[in-house]
């Protein structure tokens, strides 16, 4: 233990969140339950927030929440079988310290998580929520609140998705090369999610949600080492030119400040450079999957000097190339906000109004139609998308945003 | 790990004829078979051969059919003995009548502890 200095309960708590996808990973990988898993690292948590506060961090957190955690299930379990031999299941499930913390404890056990928790035979939802929780260590509470659900449904829904992962017996494993390409996609699905939970969702708890959009990169990292094909450096390389804006999406009061008028001076070069470096590695074998084309248009974003010299045409053509493999109402819409950027507002505003229909009640619709209706000075018509928008927004920045926006129109008036 | 495959699909809409799809079930059988591993199944009359019984307060009750609004009928069943739901899945996917119905993958309960 290092006397140094002693952690404050917020460095234990990020510590621990930082360690819990590796715990369980591995604890997961020993004893086969994630239930046993989650269980007994939230035990080595509670043990570290008693003896940390005074004792300071161990110099391998990990190792120690990870040592504990397993005597805690070797514990329970010789309970469990009282006839056993207690030796003999301490030579079975105890291997004591031999973790390496500088290999970060093998990155496959993690992966094989992420798969099982990704299994297509829970529902969406349930894998989405059960990585968050599992691989993650996000609360039920804000998981819930991420889904819009009670915390107890949320809390009923990831213990039915682990008994199920039990009963059924869903395997804790890489899969096979034959299931592998459609699996990946299936977690790229699910790692992309969490990153739009990150992004979307950033009110209150800010650290929280930055670390939440960290997590996704480093799933996305994962995925991507293990396979190296194109697809998941995609994902990875979107996941990075997106979050290198994430500093400048709200000013010093909290207000949010849209591409157009950030100060690109803060977009995280490390990040972009990182980020193009991903898709330059793979733009030899032609950009062809979503999150690929996806990537390439936040690419563009990223290296255009200012919103006026952004190549719309470019982005226009990767949207219409995204719209062939995903034809979804809303990647339409971001192809024709892109047509009212490149200079044609009224070709889009009759795209705008084609999409009503299935759009109407998605906020971002309404936002962007209101802003191009109002560059064309359309104001009653503006004013009251602006009002539809707003009708939709649970989000206090944005709320704030969209409210600000009104009142400049009507002000201009 | 036992796991039952159910299998559901609308009745009299099978994709070839009956001849064929026998045929076909025989040779996903013996597929089973040359891999080594342990099945058991049968298929059913139709769902109008079914009767419902019922035990209430002693007395028994008998209705014709179930006769339930969907569309697919379980017309025959596995159980086989797998690995994981993965094994199981890929199994339930050589049946036959999953190219138009739908199989159901239940695990058997398993009294004994583990």
């Amino acid at each position: 233990m290092s006397k140094t200095k002693l952690p404050s309960q917020n460095d234990i708590e990020r510590e621990l969140r930082r360690a819990t996808g590796k715990v369980v990973a591995a604890l997961v990988a020993r004893f086969g339950d994630i239930q046993d898993a989650e269980d007994a690292f939230q035990d080595a948590c509670a043990k570290a927030l008693q003896v940390w506060p005074t004792k300071g961090l161990p110099n391998k957190p990990i190792a120690w929440l990870l040592t504990v955690a397993q005597r805690r299930i070797i514990d329970q379990r010789r309970r469990r079988k009282p006839n056993d031999n207690a030796h003999e299941i301490h030579q079975r499930w105890y291997v004591p310290n031999q973790i390496d913390e500088a290999s970060e404890l093998v990155p496959d056990e993690r992966l094989k998580l992420i798969f099982t928790c990704c299994h297509p035979c829970l529902d969406k939802q349930s894998q989405t929520a059960l990585t968050l929780k599992v691989v993650c260590g996000l609360s039920v509470r804000e998981i819930a609140r991420a889904f819009v659900v009670s915390e107890s449904a949320m809390q009923q829904r990831l213990q039915r998705a682990k008994a199920k992962i039990r009963i059924a017996k869903v395997p804790y494993k890489v899969p096979n090369a034959e299931e592998l390409s459609e699996r990946l996609e299936q977690a790229r699905e699910v790692i992309y999610l969490i990153y739009n939970e990150s992004y979307s969702s950033f009110e209150g708890g800010d650290l929280t949600r930055e670390d939440l959009a960290n997590e996704a990169r480093r799933l996305a990292e994962l995925l991507s080492a293990l396979n190296r094909d194109p697809e998941s450096a995609g994902l990875l390389a979107l996941l990075c030119l997106n979050q290198s804006r994430h500093k400048s999406r709200l000013d010093n009061n909290n207000e949010l400040v849209t591409l157009k008028d950030q100060d690109r001076r803060q977009w995280d070069t490390r990040l972009i450079n990182q980020g193009l470096e991903l898709l330059n590695s793979v733009l030899p074998k032609g950009l062809t999957g979503r999150y690929q084309l996806q990537a390439a248009i936040s690419a563009i974003y990223a290296e255009s000097q200012s919103w006026q010299s952004t190549d719309w045409p470019q982005i226009i053509l990767l949207y219409k190339a995204l719209y062939q493999l995903e034809p979804t109402p809303t990647v339409e819409l971001n192809l024709v906000v892109a047509i009212a950027h490149s200079g044609n507002p009224k070709i889009a505003l009759n795209g705008l109004k084609r999409l009503q229909p299935r759009l109407d009640n998605y906020q971002p619709y309404w936002a962007s139609r209101a802003a191009i209706e109002a560059s064309v000075g359309l104001k009653d018509e503006a004013d009251s998308s602006y009002e539809q928008a707003l009708a939709l927004t649970k989000n206090q920045i944005e709320k704030r945003f969209l409210e600000s926006q009104q009142y400049q129109l009507r002000d201009g008036k | 790990m036992k796991y039952l495959l159910l299998i559901y699909s609308e009745e009299g809409k099978d994709d070839v004829d009956f001849e064929t799809l026998i045929s076909q079930y025989e040779a996903f059988e013996s597929e089973l078979e040359m891999a080594n591993i342990e099945f058991s199944g049968n298929a059913l009359e139709p769902v109008t051969m079914a009767t419902s019984v019922k035990n209430r307060a002693g007395k028994m009750q008998m209705t014709d059919g179930p006769f339930a609004e969907t569309k697919e009928q379980l017309g025959g069943y596995y159980v086989i003995d797998l690995d994981d739901i993965d094994e199981a899945s890929q199994w339930a996917a050589k049946i036959p009548s999953a190219r138009y119905g739908t199989i159901e993958v239940r695990p058997i309960m398993s009294f004994e502890q583990d």
